[in-house]
């Protein structure tokens, strides 16, 4: 069981070397044998978890109601009441905390064979769970719990202040988007309709794009699918099946994945909230026509269901990006794994705590010796660790480190100045001939481009370019998106390659040439004001 | 170093933050099935822990995170008019503001928790 608090950012929060997010127990995990088998067994260990959750929890009731003064930060000292805001977790172990049986909502109480609907999920309410719980336990009502409860009697959260268990359970857009609702259920009815050939071969077929990845081998080959190889697949899906399905799923697979990219951003404007939400209306307006198609008789599924509360939960806590539930998966190497490969294997939690102990022992004399003498080698603390090396699977956005110095708050500050463009450092093939220009390049009308392009550009000089001239030719472009806060804090940068075929030498293959094409807006107004899609004001057109 | 035990009685003897000690408390289970001596089969389990108002205290007076973080909620707007809201982090969202509007007097700082479990951490072999 990890901990953080929502006071830390959370690119802070995610990353596993801040140390932001801590250990606080283990919860035992028994075959309860003791219990028989079936129902008595299962209900034994829901129970163990709520009762050890409580115990673990305990020390939050008193503080959340009565406050508990802290040395922040800052330095100031304050009043803090913590309150417990978000539990962050699948879907079965969100069942096991909100009492909720699996093929229910754990956050409302839509009936099961209607989660296929975009409407009609009542927010559960705490005070009244709990009475339906009590007047069960006492004999009061029928045999079965209504609203798919379960009968655990004491949940961990009734005696937290202010505690709206229901409103904790966040978003988990790994499983439930990328792996779910994509892979799981979008990709395989897609699967259904085309054929798994033909949806490989149409991988295959993918021309060599840079920032895409070619499935060579299709994508039924793939053998472990993280959040970079879902994130891979969104972008070319829809544009890949295009011509193998009716158009109207075309409108359905636009609508999940515009659906995915809105629920991942990490800044939210209520413009943006409403495109989300809108992006799930046309999904399920138009979801009908894989019932016609016989793909689907109905879309009671746990997963898509999830998609109808995250615009209410990233209006009150956040982002999603807040509530990672790969980042328990990280920090499980480093803890549990590292910890438990340290000692012995007997007695293990024992051994797992007192490495802990002793990592954060190390961990604080570092700190302190570099806050005392900053210049001293500021040796980073994983160094410590032990040798396993942690193979870590999380997806391919990389966060830079804790922000040092003035507070950055990153919506408001103008964009990081950066050059527009980059090409290599080093010229790889200098004082180029026009003819290999011509030959090689196939720019056939180089020359006089470039003899009109320096008369514009420096029509006072003297030197005009002419078939004798060479030039320094570079085989790539990079250009940088101008920076946009809501995609986080990476930079898109957009590759141009521009590489002559070279034939084979020696031991060397011959080697295809690669251009990408460029589109450059020349009239920017004229583009601005066209439709979307068309070419107007672009060049070449 | 001498050996690998001096090393880690050096290690042993390095100031630590005291509330982030472990405790074990002892877990009872009583089930339905009887024994051969006729009383029910109870099970002993470990429940180890920390205690989690301890492990805020150190996160939220954490030197490191000076700059970062955030005390207070807060409602952003994306232009002057407050037309159009802006959510970030947990401090920007509707729920942290209500609930301290509701309990409020000035002098009130919430603080937020979260919890990441790892539960099928027994189950895989590490």
């Amino acid at each position: 069981m990890y901990l953080s608090i929502g006071n830390i950012p959370k690119s802070v929060r995610r990353q596993v070397s801040s140390h932001a997010t801590v250990l606080i127990g283990y919860i035992p995990v028994s075959k309860l044998e003791c219990f028989s088998a079936g129902e008595p067994r299962r209900y034994a260990s829901y129970r163990l978890y709520h009762h050890c959750m409580t115990q673990i929890l305990k020390p939050l009731v008193e503080a959340g109601t009565s406050g508990v003064s802290m040395v922040c930060a800052d330095g100031g000292v304050r009043m803090v009441f913590p309150i417990l805001a978000a539990y962050v977790a699948d879907h079965p172990e969100q069942c096991l905390v909100t009492n909720v049986q699996e093929n229910h909502c754990p956050k409302g109480k839509i009936r099961p064979e209607n989660r296929g609907d975009l409407q009609g999920c009542v927010p559960r309410s705490v005070n009244e769970t709990l009475e339906l719980l009590d007047s069960h336990r006492r004999g009061e009502t029928e045999e079965e719990l209504p609203d798919g409860l379960r009968p655990v009697y004491s949940p961990f959260w009734q005696r937290l202040p202010h505690c709206d268990i229901f409103s904790c359970i966040t978003p988990d857009f790994l499983h439930q988007l990328h792996k779910g609702v994509f892979k799981d259920h979008l990709v395989s009815w897609i699967t259904d309709l085309v054929g798994s050939e033909e949806l490989d071969r149409r991988f295959k077929a993918m021309a060599h794009i840079p920032g895409l990845r070619h499935f060579k081998k299709g994508i039924s080959s793939v053998q472990q699918w993280t959040g970079t190889e879902y994130k891979q697949m969104q972008k070319v899906f829809l544009t890949l099946v295009a011509g193998a399905v009716d158009v109207r799923v075309l409108t359905v697979i636009q609508a999940v994945i515009d659906f995915i990219y809105h629920a991942q951003l990490q800044v939210h404007t209520s413009v943006t909230l409403e495109a989300l939400q809108h992006a799930l209306t046309i999904f399920h307006r138009h979801k009908v026509v894989l019932v016609e198609l016989g793909v689907r008789n109905h879309f009671n599924i746990a997963k898509v269901h999830s998609m109808t509360h995250y615009a209410d939960s990233i209006r009150e806590k956040g982002c999603a990006d807040g509530f990672n539930t790969e980042l328990s998966e990280r920090l499980h190497i480093d803890f549990a794994k590292q910890g438990y490969r340290a000692g012995n294997r007997r007695d293990y939690i024992a051994h797992m705590t007192k490495w802990l102990v002793r990592q954060e022992a190390v961990k604080l004399r570092i700190a302190y010796l570099s806050w005392a003498s900053p210049s001293a080698s500021d040796t980073e603390a994983d160094d410590v660790r032990s040798e396993s090396g942690s193979e870590s699977q999380h997806s391919a956005t990389e966060d830079p480190p804790v922000a040092q110095g003035k507070k950055e708050d990153l919506r408001f500050a103008p964009a990081p100045s950066i050059h527009l463009y980059s090409i290599a450092k080093k010229c790889p093939t200098p004082r180029t001939k026009l003819d290999s220009i011509e030959r090689l390049h196939g720019a056939l009308q180089f020359l006089p481009a470039f003899i009109a392009f320096t008369k514009e550009t420096f029509p006072r000089s003297a030197q005009i370019p002419t078939h004798l001239t060479r030039y320094n030719t570079y085989k790539k472009l990079n250009i940088r998106q101008p920076w946009n806060p809501v995609l986080g804090k990476d930079t898109v940068v957009h590759r141009v390659r521009a590489s002559p075929p070279s034939s084979a030498r020696g031991r060397l293959q011959e080697v295809a040439g690669r251009f990408d094409p460029v589109i450059v807006i020349e009239d920017v107004k004229q583009y601005r004001s066209s439709p979307p899609g068309s070419l107007r004001g672009t060049y070449p057109h | 170093m001498q050996s690998k035990y001096k090393f880690l009685q050096k290690i042993d003897s390095l100031p630590v933050m005291e509330g982030m000690k472990w405790e074990c408390e002892e877990v009872k289970v009583q089930g339905d099935m009887v024994g051969e001596n006729g009383e029910a089969l109870v099970e002993k389990l470990e429940l180890w822990k920390r205690d989690p108002v301890e492990c805020i205290r150190e996160l939220i007076g954490n030197p490191a995170f000076r700059d970062v973080m955030g005390y207070a909620p807060e409602r952003v707007y994306a232009d002057k008019e407050t037309s159009t809201r802006v959510y970030d982090e947990m401090w920007t969202g509707d729920w942290w503001w209500n609930l301290q509007v509701r309990l409020s007097s000035a002098q009130f700082h919430h603080i937020t928790l979260q919890i990441n479990d790892r539960k099928s951490f027994h189950k895989a072999q590490p």
